[in-house]
């Protein structure tokens, strides 16, 4: 044991003198979330609105009025067909379209099924998210300030992405970015580290010691699991904090299924210095696993727009899971009995990479 | 009593392709320094890493401390110092960490074993706090050498422990190798392609291509040496090289730095060798009947 925590205080100091490992392990991934988090949550001001009003009654108008008076809206000209707004998306000119039934009091009033439909540019999802949500602001207190004797009226507020029917969370990227960070840290740090022992000759050292072979390697992975550790803790804190993003689930679940994720990248990476003798060949390879994960793991593109054979690749890589799962605690706020398959498809793959890891670990330098 | 016992060791790489060792059979003998000197392909790292259980052989036998080294790799690593060719120590980490480390891998700490390594961590002691990358070449073989030792291994393995290091430092080296032989009674195994150092050992293999040539005390092999060996200078030394091979009666000639060596039989003469090469035109001929090097004999042996 005593020989354990030697080598595992023995990682931290290589961790720390090493000025550029620091640099990835501690500092890029919050900095990664902060950028994409200011891209992503990048107020959005001056949404060029287009209003189509057939009727031109008083309620409608009044609508009009409050959007052209908030702060975030730019009234366009009024177009008179869908098809002419389409037109004006295409062209760039207008970011929402707030469309209004025809007869819009009337129906407010007598038949209460009046109609508003807003029609946003899907092409950049989180920004049309949020105009989408301004403007249902906005017809939301319009609606709480009309008098009471108007009760039981109702506004149906639709909203439709044009160009992008796959609606996209601005919470999303929280457990993307998670799943590649630790991706990068746990599968490619670990792996160089390894491989460094044996490109520097130091593992000839380690290999002539009593010191067993296989305690030299998990010593390796403790540092990289506790710093993946103190990431994810950050980023959530930064994501809560700074980024305001709601949580719906339980953090407690989520850290786990986060700790059982980074123990399956660990023996990925443990799996890959086994296979490579120079630590040029495991970044490099870490990195073509890198991008599969950042492809098929739902983060960027939708999963469900590709064809089924890749569909099924990506049911091999743990990051496709671990999203999957994030994502439905995060956001949806489920309890574990909706993501117990991820978490037993990330354990069964972990056991996979390690029991491939033993089969072809070499107690000696051949 | 013997240490190491080594029977018909072969080893190739390249499945088969390539030789590294043709049938090695050598004994170390229990608190003997002995010396492995070959050029470099000769196979002296191959061996060491049998020895030292990180390579397999292909066949034959080998026991290290009484322990076989493929069955009981596990025992023998417990009891070996092996210090590899190239500095391989942590650069990042001081020399003080470094022992530290070194210390507990083998499950041991400095001060236990100190009294071993306290003639050589002396002399870096003034720099424990400098990191290992940033010492001289001499001073990391004197890490390296503590770090190898921390543990009071029954036997340490040194694979080119003096190649790219300075004279002076090669020189305090081989003596702090005699000390730990004298005053721990420790068995070491060195290589070296420096036939000058040949003489420090106790006894040498003479190796080259897989093979060991002869195995026998450094003042053996010099007096298993019979030819009258002279050394020859003159103004041009490039052309003498070939008019000398060309020469009758000298049997072998080769570059030993600034002059020639030649062996030469009984027909040929001082005054002989001298008159033809001044008919060959040569200026400022010295020739000298010398006591024969370690690498006149591995140059003779090699033939």
């Amino acid at each position: 044991m005593k020989q354990f925590l030697s080598f595992v205080h023995k990682e931290f100091i290589h961790i720390f003198r090493d000025f550029r490992s620091l640099l990835i392990l501690l500092i890029v991934p919050q900095l990664m979330v902060i950028i994409l988090g200011y891209i992503i949550k990048n107020d959005v001001e001056d949404v060029r609105v287009a209003v189509i009003d057939p009727s031109h009654d008083v309620y409608s108008t009044q609508i009009t009025e409050r959007l052209s008076a908030n702060k975030y809206f730019i009234l366009q000209d009024e177009v008179q067909t869908e098809a002419e707004a389409l037109d004006l998306f295409r062209k760039g000119v207008i970011d929402l379209v707030v469309v209004f039934c025809p007869e819009f009091s009337n129906r407010l009033i007598h038949s209460k099924d009046a109609t508003i439909q807003l029609l946003s540019d899907g092409s950049e999802p989180n920004q049309a998210n949020i105009s989408v949500a301004y403007a249902q602001q906005v017809i939301n207190s319009f609606r709480q300030e009309l008098p009471s004797y108007y009760s039981g009226m109702n506004i149906q507020v639709n909203s439709q992405m044009l160009f992008n029917p796959q609606q996209r969370s601005d919470v999303n990227f929280v457990p993307g970015i998670v799943g590649v960070i630790m991706l990068l840290i746990c599968c490619m740090m670990t792996s160089v580290a390894i491989v460094r022992e044996r490109e520097t000759g130091t593992m000839e050292i380690l290999l002539a010691s009593p010191l067993p072979p296989l305690t030299v390697v998990m010593a390796k992975l403790v540092p990289y699991m506790i710093i993946s550790l103190f990431n994810i803790c950050t980023i959530l804190l930064l994501a809560i904090f700074m980024m305001h993003i709601p949580i719906a689930g339980s953090l407690w679940l989520y850290m786990l299924v986060a700790f059982i994720y980074i123990l399956t990248a660990l023996m990925m990476g443990l799996f890959l210095s086994t296979c490579v003798n120079t630590q040029l060949a495991a970044m490099l390879i870490s990195l073509l696993m890198l991008l599969p994960g950042v492809y098929f793991s739902d983060m960027v593109f939708a999963l469900d727009s590709m064809p089924a054979a890749i569909k099924s690749i990506s049911n091999i890589i743990p990051a496709k899971w671990f999203i999957a799962a994030s994502r439905k605690i995060l956001i949806q706020g489920v309890d574990i009995l909706y993501v117990y398959k991820e978490i037993i498809i990330l354990i069964v793959q972990g056991l996979a990479f390690l029991l491939l890891s033993l089969k072809m670990f070499k107690t000696r330098l051949e | 009593m013997n240490i190491i016992s080594v029977r018909n060791l072969h080893k190739t790489y390249n499945k088969g392709k390539t030789q590294a060792l043709k049938g090695v059979d050598f004994d170390v003998r229990q608190g003997e320094i002995f010396g492995l000197i070959g050029p470099d392909g000769a196979g002296k790292t191959t061996l060491f890493r049998i020895l030292t259980t990180l390579l397999l052989p292909d066949s034959g036998t080998a026991q290290v401390d009484g322990y076989d080294v493929v069955k009981e790799y596990k025992d023998i690593r417990r009891h070996i110092g092996y210090m590899p060719g190239r500095f391989s120590l942590y650069q990042d980490m001081t020399v003080e960490e470094n022992l530290a480390f070194f210390a507990t891998v083998f499950n041991t700490t400095i001060q236990e074993n100190y009294h071993l390594v306290e003639d050589i961590y002396k002399q870096i002691e003034p720099f424990k706090h400098r990191r290992a990358g940033k010492l001289s070449g001499g001073m990391k073989q004197k890490l390296a050498l503590s770090c190898a030792l921390i543990h009071a291994p029954h036997v340490l393995f040194l694979d080119e422990p003096t190649t790219g290091v300075d004279p002076v430092s090669r020189k305090e080296f081989w003596e702090m190798l005699q000390k730990l032989k004298t005053n721990f009674h420790l068995s070491i195994v060195v290589s070296t392609p420096y036939m000058d150092e040949a003489m420090q050992c106790d006894r040498i293999a003479l190796m080259q291509g897989g093979e060991f040539l002869t195995i026998d005390t450094p003042q053996g092999i010099i007096n298993s040496y019979t030819d009258t060996l002279w050394t020859v200078r003159s103004d041009n030394m490039h052309r003498l090289l070939t008019d000398l091979r060309k020469t009758e009666g000298v049997k072998t000639a080769f570059a030993f730095g600034e002059s020639h060596h030649i062996t030469v039989d009984a027909s040929l003469t001082f005054d002989a060798l001298r008159q033809k090469l001044i008919d060959l035109g040569y200026q400022k001929i010295q020739i000298e009947e010398i006591t024969p090097s370690i690498e006149d004999c591995f140059m003779h042996l090699q033939n």
